[in-house]
This record gives structure tokens, C-alpha cells and sequence, in this order.
């Protein structure tokens, strides 16, 4: 099957330049995707909020479904940045792992110029190069830049622990679904040999994530055993991650396709205005309104 | 009648309790969370869809000449 796809919003020579017409095509649609994972963990937080607070493992439940809903949020961030990173970007969106998502994670707080790079922000120097631009209109749209990157970088300083810490634990809500409810393994008589493996006195609710690797030249299968914390506090530290990538997420692709679609370097997003003061923002509308 | 064979019971530490733990939390938490996302699924498109439009609204600069 092959699927013809004729770039009409744009010059078609600059974004297979810039990123290649199938990144292009999976940018366009980001903004309904990104709307789509926000629904869902609000969806999932109110499911969680109006559940029985009695009922221990149905909590459980909920808190590891606006976990995995918060995650995939996270995921589609991590890949479009890791995508966008390097040519060539489609085949990098489509075939990225887990760990390179990490490390780009990583390299967003070891380097200070990768996220302005990555979120195509102006540079001082693009700024005053600029023409046509009153001396106001310059100040304003480096201190527009400026909110914008700070703003950015709050939004990574959530996402990147949540990532980190649990990752792993959110896959398993997608596959195999390997939890015990904290519930059944401190509860008389226990879970065995997976209570003893646990930290005692955690906050419940809370769950185990069971990691089975087979040890083929020992013949042995260990498990490990980990908890995943599910009060109510850290199911809003879940929503407050997801929500953070969703916005982190239509900054850069809201910027990306808007340079894609007029052949510019460099954008500034007008998402941060009104935290401009108002002379600067009023000197800045007829841009915008243009 | 035959005899059992001399087959001892399942350590209760290792095999019992941990599977007595993993079967009621599939019934009490895990088939929970895949029978609520189940039912979420049914509504949520419908509720993403009614959010507002997004159109690009970004001023640009630096521009580059258009080929």
C-alpha cells in the first residue's frame, strides 16, 4: 500500500528540506492527538476522584489508568523531541526506544541551548537581525522568548521525573498488567515471598509491579519487586505530568508547523501574551493579528 | 487402591500466596482498570472532539526567502 500525500500548506521543497513530508503529515495531527491525551487524563482523574474512597483496589485501578493515560502523554513528547532532534526525523519517530527518550531527557538538562534549539525559539542574534521590526517589538518578542523558554523548561522539570521514576511501571499497565494490589500482599496472610520483598509501612493505596527476567544459564526466573505509590497526592502528580507534556507537546509542535507552513526559522508562540507587560503586549498584536 | 505420589505441596511462600495475591488483584484491581478504560473509551473520542478547534497562532520572525 502506498499512500500519496501532496503538501498544500506549505512549500513542499522546504519541509522534505526540514523534516520530511511524513513528519510533516504526523505534525498536522498532533494538535487533535495532544487534545485526545488531555481529555483522557482528565477523564481518568475524575474517574479516580469520584470513586469510593472505601474501595482500596478499584482506586488502585483508576490511579494506574490516569498513570498510563499521564505516561503516553510523556512518550509522545519524548519522541517528537527525539524525532526532531536529527535527521532523519520520520524514521527516528517511528522507531525511537525507551532509553533514547531518556537520554534525550537527560541531555535537555545537561545542555541549555537543546531546548530553545529543538523549540526553534529565536536567538538573540536572529532577533536583532531581524527587519522590520520597531526597537519595541524586538524587546517585547525577547522577553515573549524568553517566558516561553522558562515556561518550556518548568514543563520538562515535571515531566522528566515522572518519566524517569516510572516508565517502566506504566508499560505494565499496557501490557501483561504485572501489579499486585498493595492491598493482598500487607493484608494477612500476605503475598509470600513478595510481601518480605517489601519496604514495610507504605501509604496505601498503593501497587506492586512484579519484573520477571529469566536467567536461562542459571535456570532460575527472579522477579523483582517494586511499589508504586497511588494516594490521592501522587495521582495528582501523575495528572499534573500528563498535562504538562500536552502543553510542553503543542508549544513545539504548534511552533514547528507554523515554521514549516510560512518558511521561517524561527517562531515565537504567542501562548505566553498575556503574561507580557502591556505596553510590550500591545506593541506585539499587530504581529500576531497579521 | 494406588498410592499419592510422593509429591509435597507447593511452598506456600514461594507459589501459593503469591499467586492467591496476583489472581485477586487481577479480579479486584487489574480487570477494574481494563473494564473502566473500556467503558471511558465508548465516550472519550466524543468528548475530545467537542474541544475548540486549534489553529496555529504564532507570529513569526526571522524570516526565510521561499523558494
Amino acid at each position: 500500500l502506498q499512500l500519496k500525500v501532496e503538501i498544500q500548506d506549505a512549500d513542499p521543497g522546504y519541509v522534505d528540506e526540514k523534516v520530511g513530508a511524513e513528519l510533516y503529515v504526523h505534525l498536522r495531527a498532533v494538535p487533535a492527538i495532544v487534545d485526545f491525551r488531555r481529555a483522557a487524563i482528565l477523564r481518568a482523574f475524575a474517574l479516580h476522584r469520584e470513586c469510593d474512597a472505601d474501595d482500596e483496589c478499584r482506586r488502585g485501578a483508576l490511579a494506574l489508568l490516569v498513570l498510563q493515560r499521564a505516561m503516553l502523554a510523556v512518550e509522545d513528547l519524548g519522541g517528537l523531541l527525539y524525532a526532531l532532534d536529527e535527521s532523519p526525523s520520520f524514521e527516528r519517530l517511528i522507531s525511537h526506544r525507551l532509553d533514547d527518550i531518556s537520554a534525550l531527557f537527560a541531555r535537555l538538562f545537561a545542555d541549555p541551548t537543546l531546548t530553545p534549539t529543538l523549540y526553534r525559539l529565536p536567538t538573540p542574534q536572529a532577533l536583532a537581525d531581524e527587519p522590520g521590526l520597531s526597537d519595541e517589538q524586538r524587546q517585547a518578542l525577547k522577553h515573549l522568548a524568553s517566558i516561553t523558554l522558562m515556561r518550556v523548561d518548568a514543563q520538562l522539570a515535571i515531566v522528566r521525573p515522572f518519566w524517569d521514576s516510572l516508565h517502566d511501571e506504566a508499560k505494565k499497565t499496557m501490557h501483561g498488567l504485572a501489579f499486585v494490589a498493595g492491598r493482598y500482599a500487607v493484608e494477612p496472610p500476605g503475598a509470600g515471598m513478595i510481601t518480605r520483598a517489601l519496604q514495610r509501612d507504605h501509604v496505601r493505596p498503593f501497587a506492586v509491579p512484579l519484573t520477571t527476567r529469566v536467567d536461562r544459564l542459571g535456570q532460575h526466573v527472579n522477579t523483582e519487586v517494586g511499589a508504586v505509590a497511588l494516594t490521592e497526592a501522587d495521582v495528582g502528580r501523575f495528572r499534573t505530568a500528563g498535562l504538562a507534556a500536552c502543553d510542553a507537546t503543542e508549544v513545539l509542535v504548534g511552533g514547528r508547523l507554523r515554521g514549516l507552513e510560512t518558511n521561517h526559522a524561527y517562531t515565537v508562540p504567542k501562548t505566553y501574551l498575556d503574561q507580557l507587560a502591556p505596553a510590550h503586549r500591545a506593541a506585539l498584536e499587530p504581529l500576531f493579528d497579521a | 487402591m494406588t498410592d499419592l505420589l510422593p509429591i509435597p505441596m507447593p511452598d506456600a511462600q514461594t507459589f501459593l500466596l503469591p499467586s492467591r495475591a496476583y489472581l485477586l488483584s487481577m479480579r479486584d484491581q487489574n480487570l477494574p482498570l481494563r473494564r473502566a478504560a473500556l467503558d471511558d473509551a465508548e465516550v472519550l473520542p466524543r468528548d475530545a472532539a467537542r474541544q475548540r478547534p486549534r489553529k496555529a497562532d504564532l507570529a513569526d520572525r526571522a524570516r526565510r526567502p521561499r523558494r
